[in-house]
């Protein structure tokens, strides 16, 4: 691999690279999308016997929904901010309007909608069935890193290749 | 932290039996080895909540720090748990929603939760989490959740 900060991959697939290679993400089976016209974030994350929250192995677990959630506002932000920034997150809330099936992928849709200097504000929708019903919301405030000056090395922050 | 019990007439070794039993019940709370500690904690009856750190649950590799959602999940096993205890035991807990406030990253490390039931009513119970490293004087983060406690008959006619 050459040296990040000469890359020339684009936030896309640097935000694939990320998912990918991240050890959570890729214990549970996240998967990011290509993205839409929408502009939106889209990851999926497919079914498993031990992503359940019930003995029968009928829904997602509530904080699998949440990790799912939490990782594409994460991936959202960066694709806002254009580049990669440290971000951390500040605070995350989740309702859940309707218990997620496991008959389908779950699937998260987020977008940032507001960008300020030091804060980023994004939401997700998680969409659980075949009718793609919405099953969860969050919304979330992300603290972005104020030392700007020194690009992130992004392979070593995917966790794939030490430098 | 007060986490004084309004239920002293009930056998510890029953609630800590039912806790497990939640735990075991929840697949994904197996799968990440969340499991209920042995050690006291001083003069708090509740139960202490452990997630033994793995290399699968690092979410940021450069810090290196545990998966947000891991932590949330952590959290979100221990206060469906801790509600389970209090209820009939064919009456499974459900998450209406959960808040969390992420006070700093988690490193990597063994995770430890307590509950607080703010208030446990008919239908809902407001369950605070508090999740720490070292010390429960230095949270990692601060949830609040509301489990629905009422049999419905079916979930879609919650909706």
């Amino acid at each position: 691999m050459n040296d990040p900060q000469k890359t020339s991959l684009s936030i896309d697939e640097l935000a694939r690279l990320f998912s990918k290679h991240m050890p959570h993400g890729r214990d549970v089976g996240m998967c990011l999308d290509d993205q839409a016209a929408d502009g939106k974030t889209r990851m999926h994350l497919p079914p498993q016997q031990f992503l359940a929250g019930d003995p029968a192995a009928s829904f997602f677990f509530p904080g699998v929904m949440f990790s799912l959630a939490d990782s594409a506002c994460g991936l959202a932000v960066f694709r806002a901010l254009g580049r990669f920034v440290p971000i951390a997150t500040l605070d995350m809330r989740i309702d859940h309007l309707a218990p997620a099936t496991m008959d389908a992928d779950l699937i998260a849709v987020a977008e940032c909608y507001r960008l300020t200097k030091p804060i980023a504000f994004a939401r997700c929708e998680l969409l659980s069935g075949p009718q793609r019903r919405v099953a969860a919301i969050a919304v979330g405030t992300f603290m972005l890193s104020s030392s700007s000056a020194k690009a992130t090395d992004i392979t070593k922050f995917a966790g794939g290749h030490a430098p | 932290m007060s986490a004084e019990s309004d239920h002293d007439g009930v056998d510890p070794k029953v609630t800590r039996d039912r806790i497990v039993a939640t735990l075991d019940a929840m697949p994904y709370a197996r799968h990440l080895g969340i499991g209920l500690s042995l050690a006291g904690t001083g003069e708090s009856t509740a139960a202490l909540f452990h997630l033994p750190f793995d290399a699968r649950l690092i979410g940021n590799v450069t810090l290196p720090a545990i998966h947000g959602g891991v932590v949330a999940s952590f959290m979100q096993a221990a206060a469906l748990a801790a509600t389970s205890a209090l209820l009939p035991e064919d009456l499974p807990p459900k998450l209406v929603d959960f808040s969390l406030d992420y006070l700093s990253s988690a490193g990597p490390a063994d995770l430890y939760a307590q509950c607080e039931m703010h208030r446990v009513g008919k239908r809902i119970a407001a369950v605070g989490v508090r999740c720490w490293q070292k010390t429960p004087d230095a949270p990692v983060a601060l949830g609040r959740a509301h489990v629905f406690v009422a049999p419905s008959a079916s979930d879609a006619s919650v909706i």
